[in-house]
């Protein structure tokens, strides 16, 4: 947690004090791929036996491994740690393959979708420029993406009768966590979007007791709903879909990051990755 | 990572409980408190983060950083737990605590605790769902999967619906309603295989995978097993061959799920006479297993246990598995058997039986709702179902006075009448005859109801156009209640819609209705499941309970002039969160109408935790007694109802006629996974629930949904009847009728009140029968008028238990209109009377008594000599 910046030259003395070559399984979130460096910045998970959870930059042994390496991707490598230098290998992307009741349930549901109305998805790509949107925030005025330009936007999407921890609250509490880190960058910096995928009931009123709970800095934290076709519109930008389900929303996990040119810069499905990881990544995109 | 997470789990649970909580019977002070934990594995850490709790730093953010309890993600949460079953160290460090205040440091055998008491709001505080939710956040519960495939069929009928401009029309038109959940699912089939053919080869391997595990759904749902197995079985083997665990994992639960739902759940040989199949506990032989099937099951289900032993879901279903091939509890492995002890019960009232398919009405369907009232005024007690299947009709036994049943619903009219999850009956228009309400559209999306209006002379005419109900709004219904609002002798008519305003119409008097939801005040949107109503505070007017799936409830109080104001949070009854089937009955006789509302949460794993008496996780079923001041005192732990059974359709009446009301509980949700036994649960004397549905024979496997109480014979006591199936094709069980064994020797009377003034069919009206039980003891035993429960109708002729050697003192009523009492004295029991509202003398009425199941049964019986 100390290191949370470059640490080489703290990796340097740690490796030279090792006797010989070491290999670690280490997984992690992408936060920035150099090519030209032969490098990734990775906001890695605890290696068990040698380091704590932190952001480093890692040198792959095989340029190729970058290829369709993209930020917010979750990997899953090989550390190696020789005397005088180390790097990673067999870079694999970890797919989110959760088969909780939820995320299983969305894939299967977004296929059947796709058979029968042959539609195919546009969902934006990293890098693509998001087009502009605009929906309403929790005190009923109209948010245009486009008003953030020049700030790194993060998006994620929740409805506020979600009762499963693990899904929705998770979301929003990275986000409450985010808003504890980047303080006062809030809303200079950092602009963080809650979309609710579930119009009809989250109105305006309805979200902003949401976000009282949630102790929501609204200078920099919003809370959007809007027409169910425009916010349908948003979420498909993302890959983001939502069925409702006896009552409940089956739906998936999407958290995007805008960079300041309004171009996405990550889209992380899933839950499995923590606030530090996304907060290291905005971290990354802020730079 | 769950898996991980499950693993920490266990020694986590064998840390903190010393023992199985198992709740003793007359416990009264089962004290359940939050507990929130944060376990640190050295004493100086743990030190450190004393201090920082001492600053004032957030116990849960604290114990999501730093715990290494599983518990961590959930900000230290342990859930609702009862100290008394903690270990002593925890015991004793939570003593004294007042909620909001943290423990010092407790050493435990795998690290350095410290635990802090929740702070509950006060009660009524708490006006924010949001917040309720937060606090009863699920932590760690699992949700059982739809290995059903009803999530995909719901989509493709979604799919396949016209487009707005149209959509009214289509809701309008049973038919075409039909026509589009047939072909739907076949178009998703269609499509799937479509997409499979074109794209398969090229398809990343994920979404292949995926496409086989939709299309085996979809199979699934349509009844063609073999089919799915198919695809399910391809998923596994692409899982398998590119080493993607957890989708393989996954797949051998659902694998496990789908053999044992072919083997022993679909087609089951049910005998023509008794119906012993798919009861629980299990009848030895009675159920014609397809063997092989359950074998793979049982090899699929082994393997994902022995994965996670603490899945008690998975654990659950192994041990159904070996129940359904006669194996139970002999072969189950020692480590992943659930014992029988668990599911005895304490009290034997006899044993029912299901005399369903000789009384002729075992009908194989789907989920629906049920009527018992006699619809042709012959003083016998018919049975009307319905199926949430749009192609499927109404069924109307005709009860033949013989023990048999006759369905004339194409004599009646009513076999255009098709689909529907729940049905009604009341008589709107006081014509003496019992008209029916058909409610659809319930977890799906809207298509009409129907107002089915009692010719009085066999046949029924749908008069919903012409009544005025269709004026408005068509929304997603399962429940509606009629009550006379304004005291003006006319029923009204709630009712309650998904995700949609309510609605009210107000009874003309002349066939036709006026809405006034918005004037009334009850027109609030919510997943509304329930509506019920009853004078909660005796004012004279009828107030309505509108329970809501996933929203705080509704509690509209009556203001006596056609508006309602909206009080459930002061009364203290807006919870579960997850409501589903409610009603209001007087459970303890002291004269006041309480409430029972129940909670529909997906987690069969929970459900089995219940079972085993492991801590609880999620919310229970709520029971509220009326204190008489308009407020609610919330009595579910102290009656043992603090249980998790999965309940959806349910019902109450007095099976052993003392004078209490007892419970029956449908179960289950559309997932093949949730097989639970349904549950009867025995009031003893308004002090608490006992569950008897093992010595009962009452537990039926699979999906109770539409449950009735009548005395279908005339021979005094209540029998039982649960309409049961899942939604969808593959999913369909034969009706139950459980016939009462009577062996109580208790006595009764059955009040059959006329309104003349009120409404003729007496709804609201108040019945108090005073006793004298064996020459000393004295007591009044209160019912009214109403057909009970929210999903499944009992008739509206009120049936009531007195006890042992009963002398009725008196009978009292009290009739809503009029507002005037009667008393009799010197009714006798064990008889069928008729009151008319304002007479001074009851008639009796002369009634056949018969056994049920008639000459297939009487054949039976002789054939094994000497019968049973």
């Amino acid at each position: 947690m100390t290191c949370r910046a470059l640490c080489f030259p703290w990796l340097f003395v740690l490796l030279s004090s090792a006797a010989s070559v070491h290999e670690y399984q280490a997984t992690g979130l992408v936060l920035t791929v150099d090519a030209p460096h032969r490098t990734v910045l990775v906001s890695h998970d605890p290696i068990p036996g040698y380091m704590d959870a932190m952001t480093m930059p890692y040198r792959v042994h095989n340029p190729r491994e970058l290829d369709n390496l993209k930020p917010g991707e979750k990997i899953a490598f090989t550390l190696v740690v020789g005397k005088t230098r180390s790097y990673i290998t067999h870079v694999q992307v970890r797919e989110y393959n959760s088969m909780e009741r939820d995320p299983a349930q969305t894939r299967r549901l977004s296929i059947l979708d796709e058979a029968m109305r042959s539609k195919s998805t546009s969902t934006l790509s990293h890098g693509q420029t998001v087009p502009d949107f605009s929906l309403v925030d929790q005190t009923n005025h109209p948010v245009p993406l486009s008003e953030f330009r020049g700030k790194v936007v993060a998006i994620t999407f929740i409805y506020t009768r979600c009762p499963l921890p693990d899904y929705c609250m998770r979301l929003t509490n990275n986000f409450a966590r985010l808003q504890q880190r980047f303080g006062d960058r809030m809303g200079r910096d950092l602009v963080l979007l809650s979309v609710s995928f579930d119009p009809d009931h989250d109105q305006p009123d309805v979200l902003a007791n949401y976000a009282a709970q949630w102790k929501a800095n609204v200078a920099g934290w919003h809370f959007l709903t809007g027409k169910l076709s425009d916010v349908k519109q948003v979420c498909g930008m993302f890959g983001m879909n939502f069925w409702p389900d006896e009552g409940l929303m089956t739906h998936s996990l999407h958290t995007a990051v805008i960079d300041r040119a309004g171009k996405l810069a990550a889209n992380i499905e899933g839950n499995q990755y923590t606030a530090v990881q996304l907060g290291d990544l905005i971290e990354a995109t802020l730079k | 990572m769950r898996l991980k997470r499950l693993s920490l789990a266990i020694p986590a649970l064998l840390v903190l409980w010393i023992a199985l909580p198992v709740r003793s019977g007359g416990d009264e002070t089962s004290g359940l408190v939050g507990v929130e934990l944060i376990v640190i594995r050295t004493p100086e850490e743990a030190e450190k983060l004393l201090v920082r709790l001492h600053t004032g730093e957030d116990f849960a953010t604290l114990a999501g950083q730093f715990s290494i309890d599983p518990t961590a993600k959930d900000g230290g949460y342990l859930g609702k737990v009862d100290i008394n079953n903690l270990r002593a160290e925890l015991r004793d460090a939570l003593h004294g605590l007042k909620p909001g205040q943290f423990s010092d440091i407790v050493k435990l055998p795998n690290g350095y605790a410290i635990l802090k008491l929740r702070k509950e709001p006060e009660p009524g505080s708490a006006d924010d769902a949001d917040v309720i939710r937060l606090r009863t956040a699920l932590a760690s519960v699992r949700l059982t999967p739809d290995e059903s495939g009803y999530g995909e069929f719901y989509e493709a009928f979604k799919n396949s619906l016209p487009p707005v401009a149209k959509l009214r029309a289509w809701q309008m038109d049973l038919k075409g309603v039909c026509a589009t959940r047939q072909q739907a699912p076949r178009d998703g089939i269609q499509a799937l295989q479509k997409l499979i053919a074109k794209e398969g080869p090229s398809m990343e391997t994920m979404r292949l995978a995926y496409s086989h595990y939709t299309l085996g759904q979809l199979f699934s749902s349509e009844r063609d097993f073999d089919s799915s197995l198919k695809e399910l079985e391809v998923v596994y083997q692409i899982a398998q061959s590119s080493s993607n665990n957890n989708l393989a994992w996954h797949m051998e639960e659902v694998l496990g799920i789908a053999y044992l739902h072919r083997g022993s759940f679909t087609d089951p040989a049910v005998d023509p006479v008794i119906n012993e199949a798919l009861l629980f506990p299990s009848h030895p032989g009675a159920l014609k297993t397809k063997r092989t099937d359950v074998e793979k099951a049982i090899g699929y289900l082994s393997k994902c246990l022995k994965r996670e032993p603490s899945n008690t879901e998975v654990q659950w279903l192994l041990n159904l598995a070996y129940m359904t091939i006669d194996q139970y509890p002999s072969l189950v492995p020692k480590e992943f058997l659930i014992p029988p002890s668990v599911f005895a019960s304490k009290e034997d009232l006899g044993r029912f039986l299901d005399v369903a398919p000789a009384a002729g009405v075992a009908t194989y369907g789907n989920a629906g709702g049920a009527i018992i009232d006699d619809f042709d005024n012959d003083g016998l007690l018919d049975v009307v179902t319905s199926q949430v299947d749009d192609c499927a009709p109404l069924h109307f036994y005709h009860n033949n006075g013989d023990g048999t049943f006759t369905d004339r619903a194409r004599e009646a009219g009513l076999s255009d009448q098709t689909g529907g999850l729940n049905i009604i009956q009341a008589d709107y228009n006081n014509d003496g005859c019992m008209d029916i309400l058909v409610l659809r559209g319930g977890w799906e999306f809207a298509r009409r109801n129907s107002l089915l209006r009692n010719n009085c002379d066999g046949t029924f005419t749908d008069v919903t156009a012409q009544s005025g109900l269709l004026n408005g709004a068509i929304s997603p219904s399962q429940s509606a209640v009629w009550t006379d609002i304004d005291n003006d002798g006319n029923l009204d008519l709630f009712i309650a819609n998904e995700n949609a305003p309510s609605q009210l119409f107000l009874n003309q008097g002349d066939g036709t209705f006026t809405e006034i939801s918005h004037q009334a005040g009850i027109d609030r949107i919510s997943n509304s499941k329930a509506v019920i109503s009853a004078d909660y505070d005796n004012d004279g007017y009828p107030d309505f309970y509108v329970s809501n799936f996933n929203g705080l409830n509704f509690l509209y109080h009556n203001n006596g002039d056609r508006t309602f104001t909206e009080v459930a949070r002061a009364a203290g009854v807006n919870q579960p969160l997850l409501s589903f089937a409610a009603w209001f009955f007087d459970y303890d006789n002291d004269g006041r109408p309480d409430l029972f509302v129940t909670s529909f949460f997906l987690s069969v794993g929970e459900a089995a935790r219940s079972y085993m008496g492991l801590p609880r996780k999620m919310e229970t079923m709520r029971l509220y007694r009326n204190l008489g001041n308009g407020k609610f005192e919330d009595v579910t732990a102290k009656v043992n109802l603090d249980r998790v059974f999965l309940p959806m359709g349910s019902n109450f009446g007095d099976i052993d006629n003392d004078g209490y009301l007892d419970i029956y509980l449908g179960t289950g949700n559309p997932s093949y996974a949730s097989v639970m036994p349904n549950v009867l649960l025995h009031n003893q004397a308004g002090q608490r629930f006992t569950d008897i549905t093992a010595s009962s024979g009452t537990g039926a496997f699979a999906k109770g949904h539409g449950v009735a109480f009548g005395d279908l014979n005339n021979d005094g006591d209540e029998d039982i009847f649960v309409v049961m199936g899942g939604p969808q094709a593959g999913d369909r069980f034969p009706s139950r009728l459980f016939e009462n064994p009577g062996k109580h020797g208790n006595d009764w009377i059955t009040l059959h009140l006329v309104g003349v003034k009120s409404n003729r069919g007496a709804i609201g009206a108040r019945i108090a029968v005073t006793v004298l039980n064996e020459g000393r003891e004295r007591r009044t035993i209160w019912r009214t008028v109403g057909s009970g429960g929210s999903f499944g109708a009992s008739p509206l002729q009120q049936h009531v238990g007195l006890g042992k050697s009963a002398k009725i003192e008196k009978i009292e009523i009290w009739w809503p209109t009029s507002k005037t009492k009667q008393t009799f004295e010197n009714i006798s029991a064990n008889q069928f009377i008729e009151i008319k509202e304002f007479e001074n003398s009851v008639t009796k009425l002369v009634r056949p008594t018969f056994q049920l199941g008639g000459p297939a049964r009487r054949a039976r019986e002789h054939s094994t000599t000497g019968g049973r």
